[in-house]
C-alpha cells in the first residue's frame, strides 16, 4: 500500500483545486439564487436563444 | 385560446355574473357589458376583461411571445391581474437622483439596475420577464430571481430609458418598484457576507468528509493492525486538513468566543471554540510525538454541522426580514415639484429641497414636511396621529410628511425634507431604541454557560482521579472531555428548531425577524399586551357596518357614489357592491349591470348627492337621493320610523347614518328607502382573540391616538382593563407608556401606523399587523400578513410550543453529552466512540426539531388554491 504515499498528497492537490474552483464559483454569484434556475429549465423550451 | 379558468373572487372584487366567456389574457370571466359581439350575435375576436389585459395581450403577441400562454396553462397558473399601476409613467426613474440610488454602471457602458416585481410568481413569469430584450430593444439582459421577486436588468442607456422599461414591464402585468430605499452598499455587503459563509461551509464540508475517509482507514487499522508508516501518513494528513478546517471556516467561532470573553458575556461559542482549539492543539502534539488519541474527525464535523445550522437559521431570518421589506408601501416614492416656469417635474422624494413648491394630488401623501400654499386643504393624518377623521388645514399651516390628501390637488412649500421631517426623526428614535436593545441572552447561551462550568469542574476531577495512575492519561482524558463533550447538539438545537418554526410561521402569514422575539413571547411572566386601535383592532377605514331597508337600492346607490371622491362615497361604492351585488332589484337587474350605467349626478357638499339614471331613452328615469336625513326629507320623501330609530341607535355607537331614497320619475311612483350605517368596524375575531390572550395569562390594554370617547367604546366592547386603556396619545406618548410598563414586566406592542413605530421599537416584542405602515414594519420584530387579531394568539401558542421543543432538544443533547462525559471520566472514551455519539446527538436534535408542533398546519387543507398559491388566508 505504499501507493498511498503518492495518492494522498495527490488528493491534497485535487482538493485544493476543488476549493479554488468552488470559491471562484461562489464569488462570481453562481450560488446566489438556487431556486429560479430550476424554474427556468421548465420554461426553456423555445427554439430561439437570446 | 386559454381554457376557462375557475371562477374566483377576491374580497374586494364584485361577483360578476358568470358569462361563460374568458379573458384571452388572464382567464377571468369577462363582464357581460364588455363582451364584443358581431352583428350576428357571435363573439367577435378575442375578448378581454379589461383594457390592461387587452394591451398586454397585444404587446405579447406582437413580440412573438405567445409561448407565455402555453407555459401558463401547462403550469396551471394565471397571468397576474392588471392593476391601476399599469397607467403610471415612471418618469421619476429617468432622473439623476434615481440613477444615483438604484443604478450601477455595467461593463460595456451599459447600466445595471434592479426592480421588485410583486406579481411574478411562476415559470411563465420567469420566461416572459427574461425575454424583456425582445419587448424593449436596448435591454441586453433580464434575470429574474423568483424567490426574492427581483429582476436584474442590464440595458443600454443610449437606446432606451428606464421609464420605458418600467412601462413595458407594467404593461405586461408586472409593475416594477425600486428594490429598497437606498439599496446600494447595504445590499452588496449582505451578498458578500453570504458568499463568504457559503465558502466556509463548502471548505468545512470538504475537510470533514476527507478526514472521515482517512479516519475510516485509521479505525480499520486499529482493529486489524497497520504498519507505523501508514499510520503516521494518515495522522499527519488529517492533522493538516484539520488545521485548515479549524483555522479557516472554524475561525468564526474562535473570533466570536474571544469577543465574548473580552465583553465578559457568556456565548455558546466559548465552549465550542475551547473544544476546537484544544482538539487541534492536543491532536497536533500527539501526532508529533506519535502516540495518543486524535479527535480530528469529531471537531471538523462540529465545524461543518454548526456552520450549516447557523447558515440555515440566518437565511430563514433574512428571508423573513426581506418579506417584511417587500410589504413596504407599494407606490414609488416620488414627488411632483413645481418649477419656476410653472412646469411640474416628477422627481424621487430625495430630490426635493427645502423651499421647493410641491404639488400633491388627491389620494397622494405629502412627500415632505411643508406649509400649505393653497387656500384650503383636507388631510388624513392618521399615519401620525392614528385619528381617521380628516383634518382641515388653512393657508400657511403646516402639513407633515406622510399626510394623505383627501381633498382636491393642493400646492405646498417644503419646509423640511429627508432626514429632517417629523417622520424621519421618529424613525431615528426607532432605530436607536432597536440598537440599544442589543442581543439578549438566549436559552442556548444560558445552558452553554452551565455546561462549560460543569465541564471545567469535571475536567479537574478527571485530572485529579487519573494523575496518580498516569499523568499522560490524565491529561488525555481531561482534554478528551473538553473536546468530545463539545456542545454540538446544543449549538444546533436553537438554529434548527427556529428555522423550522419560522418557516412554518411565514407560510401562515407571520413573518418573524428573529427567534428571540418568540423566546420572549413564550417565557414572559405577567406580560402585558398593548393594542393600537385604528387599523389594528379596527379595520382602519370607513366601512359599511349595517344596511337596512330596501336592498334593491344597493346597486344604483353604489354606482352613483362611484362618481365622487369623498371617504363616505368610497366606502359606499365599495361595500354596497360587495354585499349586495347578487341581489336583483325589482326590474330583475343586478348591481353589476348597474355598474355600466352612467348616472347624472349632482353633489351637495357635506350633505349628499342627487343622481338620475336613464336605463333606456324610453324608460322613465330613476331618481336617487343619498345623504343626510335632512337632504332626503327635503325631496319630500318620508322616512319610515324604523329606519330613523336604527339611525339614532347607530349614532350612539359612533356610526354615521346615510339615507338612500329612490323612485321612478312617474306620477304615482312610491319612493323606496334604505339606510346605510358606516363606521370603522372592529375586527371580527377581536373579542375572541382578547379573551384567548387573557386565558393564556396576558393582560390586554389599548393605546390609541383617537378621541377618548371612541376609544372607551371600543375598549369596553373588547373587555379590556380600564387601567390599561389610554387614548388621545401622540407617538411619543405611546413610546413612554411602553417604557413605563416595561419596568413591571415584558410589554408586547401591536400596531400598524407610523404613530406606533416608536412604541413598537421600545416594546419587548413589537408586532406590526396586516397592511401596516413602512415605519412600523421596520420597527417591529414580527409582521403579520393576515388581517385580524387571531394571528397574535397563534403566535403565542406557536412560540410556547417552539420553546418546549427547544428545551426538549437541549435536554436530549445534554443527555448524549452526559454519556460521553461519563465515558471520558472513566477513561473509556476513544475517537471512535466520539465519532458515533456526536452525529447521533445531532441527528436526534434534527429529528426532534422537524417534529416540532410549533406553527404546525393542522390538516392538509392549508387554504391553497391555484388562485391563492401562498395559502394566505387573506
Amino acid at each position: 500500500m505504499t501507493v498511498l504515499f503518492v495518492m494522498i498528497p495527490a488528493t491534497f492537490v485535487l482538493a485544493a483545486l476543488a476549493v479554488w474552483a468552488f470559491t471562484g464559483a461562489v464569488r462570481s454569484g453562481q450560488f446566489d439564487d438556487l431556486d429560479t434556475p430550476g424554474v427556468r429549465i421548465i420554461a426553456e423550451d423555445d427554439q430561439s436563444h437570446d | 385560446m386559454p381554457a376557462l379558468a375557475p371562477t374566483t373572487t377576491t374580497s374586494t372584487a364584485p361577483r360578476l355574473k358568470h358569462t361563460g366567456v374568458a379573458c384571452a389574457h388572464c382567464g377571468l370571466p369577462v363582464p357581460a357589458g364588455l363582451i364584443e359581439r358581431s352583428t350576428d350575435g357571435e363573439l367577435s375576436g378575442e375578448q378581454f376583461c379589461c383594457h390592461g389585459c387587452k394591451t398586454a395581450r397585444e404587446l405579447i403577441s406582437s413580440c412573438g411571445l405567445d409561448g407565455y400562454y402555453r407555459l401558463l396553462n401547462s403550469g396551471g397558473d394565471r397571468a397576474p391581474e392588471m392593476s391601476p399601476a399599469a397607467g403610471l409613467a415612471y418618469a421619476e426613474m429617468d432622473t439623476p437622483a434615481y440613477a444615483a440610488l438604484y443604478c450601477r454602471p455595467a461593463p460595456g457602458s451599459l447600466v445595471y439596475t434592479e426592480f421588485l416585481l410583486d406579481t411574478a410568481h411562476c415559470a411563465a413569469c420567469v420566461w416572459l420577464v427574461e425575454k424583456l430584450g425582445r419587448v424593449v430593444p436596448g435591454v441586453t439582459s433580464a434575470r429574474l430571481d423568483l424567490s426574492r421577486s427581483l429582476v436584474h436588468v442590464v440595458f443600454d442607456p443610449q437606446r432606451v430609458s428606464l421609464s420605458t422599461i418600467a412601462r413595458s414591464l407594467a404593461t405586461l402585468g408586472y409593475p416594477p418598484r425600486p428594490p429598497r430605499s437606498g439599496s446600494g452598499t447595504g445590499e452588496s455587503e449582505r451578498r458578500a457576507e453570504d458568499r463568504r459563509q457559503l465558502v466556509r461551509i463548502g471548505v468545512a464540508g470538504a475537510c470533514a468528509g476527507n478526514i472521515m475517509l482517512l479516519f475510516i482507514a485509521l479505525y480499520a487499522g486499529m482493529f486489524q493492525g497497520m504498519d507505523a508508516a501508514h499510520v503516521a501518513l494518515l495522522r499527519w494528513s488529517s492533522t493538516i486538513i484539520s488545521a485548515v478546517c479549524i483555522l479557516w471556516p472554524g475561525w468564526v467561532f474562535i473570533r466570536s468566543a474571544l469577543t465574548a470573553i473580552r465583553l465578559r458575556a457568556m456565548h455558546i461559542d466559548i465552549p465550542i471554540a475551547l473544544g476546537l482549539v484544544l482538539g487541534l492543539g492536543w491532536g497536533l502534539y500527539n501526532t508529533i510525538v506519535g502516540t495518543g488519541e486524535i479527535y480530528f474527525d469529531s471537531i471538523s464535523a462540529f465545524v461543518f454541522f454548526l456552520l450549516v445550522g447557523r447558515f440555515v437559521q440566518h437565511r430563514r431570518q433574512r428571508a423573513a426580514a426581506e418579506s417584511i421589506e417587500a410589504l413596504f408601501s407599494r407606490t414609488a416614492s416620488n414627488a411632483r415639484v413645481v418649477r419656476a416656469d410653472g412646469r411640474v417635474e416628477v422627481v424621487p422624494v430625495e430630490g426635493v429641497s427645502v423651499g421647493d413648491e410641491v404639488e400633491v394630488l388627491s389620494e397622494q401623501s405629502a412627500p415632505v414636511d411643508a406649509v400649505l400654499l393653497s387656500e384650503l386643504g383636507r388631510f388624513d393624518q392618521s399615519v401620525l396621529t392614528g385619528e381617521s377623521r380628516a383634518v382641515h388645514v388653512a393657508l400657511g399651516e403646516s402639513v407633515p410628511a406622510g399626510s394623505v390628501n383627501v381633498g382636491g390637488p393642493v400646492r405646498l412649500r417644503a419646509t423640511a425634507t429627508g432626514e429632517n421631517t417629523r417622520i424621519a426623526r421618529l424613525m431615528r428614535t426607532v432605530a436607536e431604541a432597536a440598537a440599544r436593545r442589543g442581543r439578549t441572552a438566549q436559552l442556548a447561551d444560558i445552558w452553554a454557560a452551565r455546561l462549560l462550568a460543569g465541564l471545567l469542574v469535571l475536567a479537574l476531577i478527571t485530572l485529579a482521579v487519573w494523575w496518580p495512575t498516569s499523568p499522560h492519561n490524565a491529561v488525555q482524558n481531561a482534554i478528551a472531555l473538553l473536546v468530545v463533550v463539545c456542545p454540538c447538539g446544543l449549538g444546533l438545537a436553537m438554529p434548527l428548531c427556529t428555522t423550522v418554526a419560522l418557516g412554518r410561521a411565514a407560510r401562515r402569514g407571520m413573518l418573524i425577524k428573529g427567534a428571540d422575539a418568540l423566546e420572549h413571547l413564550a417565557s414572559a411572566r405577567r406580560p402585558v399586551v398593548f393594542l393600537d386601535k385604528t387599523g389594528t383592532i379596527t379595520a382602519g377605514r370607513l366601512s359599511l357596518v349595517r344596511f337596512a331597508g330596501d336592498r334593491s337600492l344597493a346597486g344604483p346607490a353604489a354606482r352613483a357614489e362611484e362618481t365622487t371622491n369623498h371617504p363616505i362615497a368610497r366606502a359606499l361604492a365599495r361595500d354596497l357592491v360587495c354585499e349586495h351585488a347578487s341581489r336583483m332589484d325589482s326590474a330583475g337587474e343586478t348591481a353589476a349591470e348597474w355598474s355600466v350605467r352612467v348616472p347624472n349626478v349632482r353633489t351637495e357638499p357635506s350633505r349628499g348627492l342627487f343622481a338620475s339614471f336613464k336605463p333606456t331613452p324610453a324608460a322613465p328615469a330613476l331618481e336617487l337621493v343619498i345623504g343626510t336625513r335632512a337632504l332626503v326629507e327635503s325631496k319630500g320623501v318620508s322616512i319610515p320610523a324604523s329606519l330613523i330609530d336604527q339611525a339614532l341607535a347607530g349614532e350612539r355607537e359612533a356610526l354615521t347614518p346615510v339615507f338612500i331614497a329612490a323612485c321612478l320619475a312617474t306620477e304615482s311612483a312610491q319612493p323606496r328607502v334604505a339606510l346605510a350605517l358606516l363606521g370603522d368596524p372592529i375586527a371580527d375575531d377581536a373579542r375572541a382573540s382578547v379573551d384567548a390572550l387573557k386565558a393564556r395569562g396576558f393582560r390586554v390594554g389599548m393605546l390609541s391616538g383617537d378621541r377618548p370617547g371612541v376609544a372607551a367604546a371600543v375598549a369596553s366592547r373588547l373587555g379590556l382593563d380600564d387601567d390599561l386603556v389610554h387614548a388621545g396619545l401622540l407617538p411619543e406618548d405611546k413610546a413612554s407608556l411602553v417604557e413605563a410598563w416595561k419596568t413591571r414586566g415584558p410589554v408586547i406592542m401591536v400596531g400598524d401606523g407610523v404613530n406606533d413605530a416608536s412604541a413598537l421599537a421600545h416594546a419587548t416584542v413589537g408586532i406590526a399587523v396586516h397592511a401596516g405602515a413602512e415605519a412600523s414594519l421596520a420597527a417591529a420584530d414580527i409582521a403579520l400578513t393576515r388581517p385580524g387579531l387571531g394571528p397574535i394568539v397563534e403566535l403565542v401558542d406557536g412560540s410556547r410550543r417552539l420553546m418546549n421543543t427547544v428545551r426538549l432538544t437541549i435536554a436530549v443533547s445534554l443527555a448524549y453529552n452526559a454519556v460521553a462525559a461519563a465515558l471520558c471520566v472513566a477513561g473509556q472514551i476513544s475517537p471512535l466512540a466520539a465519532a458515533i455519539i456526536m452525529p447521533a446527538s445531532s441527528l436526534s436534535v434534527l429529528a426532534l426539531a422537524l417534529r416540532t408542533r410549533a406553527f404546525r398546519i393542522a390538516s392538509l387543507r392549508t387554504g391553497r388554491t391555484p388562485a391563492n398559491p401562498t395559502g394566505s388566508l387573506a
